[in-house]
């Protein structure tokens, strides 16, 4: 593969790529995001293969750059704001009611409401609640103005938390 | 707290577990982080997994990259060469600004798309005529371009009721993600959802023809006729009405035949368009036998007789204890 052969980096890759997803779908949420890193991997590995020590452990070097991948976008899940949601709905239904709602059950309305979104915010609303992205990394990630995604995020989250409440509010 | 990882990747933290997961992982140094996702076990889950495309994608990011320093050397070669496409290309809006047929070019191709959500239903008129009712969370779309001499062609999610205008000689071509339906002018009633590993038709008059492009079969249907059409094998069970079946979604109800608790709940779902929040799972007990699809009282009655619970109705959500 050093020398330029696709035929190689093919195998290589069909050797580590399933092993990797597993690696990195234990912390993210579905296997997209790990189909995406693991992308990033395989084509970093392939633009510096002339550098890559023949000596050294390919899986060595997979890993340790899956395992920085795979900290950091777990840190960035633990501060997604779709769990503070939650708490919060939670909080507001059981002062209320007294009925206590699954975090699981929490995110069936939550993606059933954000389904019925234009296509464009509901993928905002994915990356900034679910994800915990960051406005401009929305915005590098979509191809558009960081004021274009502020926008679209406020107006999807109004409607958002808009329904949530009104999935509280029985007695309206 | 090794447990805990597992629970939370799996959704399964109630609200306090929850919260003190998230502290007490945030305040983690990174080789602890590691080592608690490592104790998450294998997951098993990759049967969706298309590494073959994934692999695709990393080619074409590769060979982009490639054709990046590739274009660096011809840059004025390609200076020259896009001079001569510039005149020809102006000429061309020119000539097309002058005959405003860009304005009708777009009007014609561009998609239009008619679609409900989970308890709303619509009437379609398509431009040759033909209506379609829209059952709910369904979707038509189609482009004046393609209703012409020939041919008149839609694509379709979900339910729907139609009635197709005959013109002899120019067939209606009703694509789906699994079955492409031939129809000569007639009335049927199609449920084809890309959620559901089943078809079905219930052709009520004329003819149509149905085939599954994916198993190389085609089929022709009579008047008062109901197919099955199974995407997992591609296998058709045709039933007259009038020998004791029919069809399972009838213009007041939906009739289950051995169906778990969850496809119940999706029913209600879908008609009513209501959040179902359900305790704990009810799957073990089968059910068979018709729910309305236009009275939600009295779907709520049923369920609670046969399943033994409550159910409650509050705003936009039905909670079943």
């Amino acid at each position: 593969m050093r020398k330029g052969s696709i035929k190689a980096f093919n195998a290589i890759y069909r050797l580590y790529v399933r092993r990797l997803i597993n690696y990195l779908s234990k912390a993210t949420v579905g296997t997209q995001d790990a189909e995406e890193i693991v992308q990033d991997i395989f084509l970093y590995l392939w633009n510096h293969r002339e550098n890559i020590d023949p000596r050294k452990s390919l899986s060595t070097l997979l890993y340790s750059w899956a395992y920085k991948r795979r900290i950091d976008i777990f840190r960035k899940r633990l501060s997604s704001p779709i769990y503070e949601d939650y708490l919060e709905y939670q909080n507001i239904i059981s002062s209320k009611d007294n009925y206590s709602l699954e975090y699981k059950d929490f995110l069936r309305v939550f993606n059933k409401i954000i389904e019925s979104l234009p296509s464009k915010q509901r993928q905002m609303i994915v990356m900034s609640r679910l994800k915990g992205m960051s406005n401009t990394e929305i915005a590098i990630q979509m191809g558009l103005s960081e004021k274009t995604v502020r926008n679209g995020l406020s107006a999807g989250l109004k409607i958002l938390k808009d329904k949530l409440a009104r999935t509280i509010d029985w007695r309206s | 707290m090794n447990d805990k990882f597992r629970q939370f990747h799996d959704n399964e933290l109630n609200s306090e577990e929850l919260k003190a997961f998230i502290e007490e992982a945030k305040a983690m140094t990174d080789e602890e982080l590691d080592a608690g996702l490592n104790s998450i076990g294998d997951i098993h889950d990759d049967t969706d997994l298309d590494i073959d495309s994934i692999y695709e994608n990393i080619l074409s990011d590769i060979n982009s990259d490639n054709s990046r320093r590739y274009k660096k050397y011809r840059v004025y070669l390609g200076i020259a060469a896009a001079v001569i496409p510039i005149l020809v290309i102006v000429s061309i809006y020119f000539f097309i600004q002058s005959s405003n047929y860009g304005i009708y070019e777009d009007i014609i191709t561009k998609e239009i798309s008619i679609s409900t959500s989970n308890g709303e239903s619509a009437n379609a008129t398509l431009p040759d005529g033909s209506t379609i009712k829209l059952g709910p969370a369904s979707t038509i779309c189609y482009k004046l371009s393609s209703f012409n001499d020939t041919i008149r062609s839609i694509n379709w999610e979900g339910e729907g009721l139609f009635q197709i205008a005959k013109i002899s000689g120019n067939p209606f071509i009703i694509s789906t993600e699994f079955v492409e339906i031939t129809v000569l002018g007639t009335t049927f009633n199609l449920h084809s959802r890309n959620s559901s590993d089943q078809v079905e038709i219930y052709l009520e008059k004329g003819a149509i023809k149905v085939s599954v492009p994916t198993y190389h079969k085609d089929m022709e249907m009579k008047p008062g006729e109901t197919a099955f059409i199974s995407k997992l094998n591609g296998e058709i069970n045709v039933y007259r009405n009038d020998a004791g079946h029919r069809y399972s979604i009838g213009p007041t109800d939906i009739r289950f035949e051995s169906r778990r608790f969850s496809d119940i709940v999706n029913a209600i779902e879908l008609y009513y368009g209501k959040n179902v929040i359900a305790a704990p799972s009810l799957d073990s007990e089968l059910f068979t036998g018709p729910i309305p699809t236009n009275d939600l009282d009295k779907s709520l009655r049923i369920i609670e007789k046969v399943f033994h619970v409550k159910t409650e109705l509050r705003g936009d959500s039905i909670f079943i204890k």
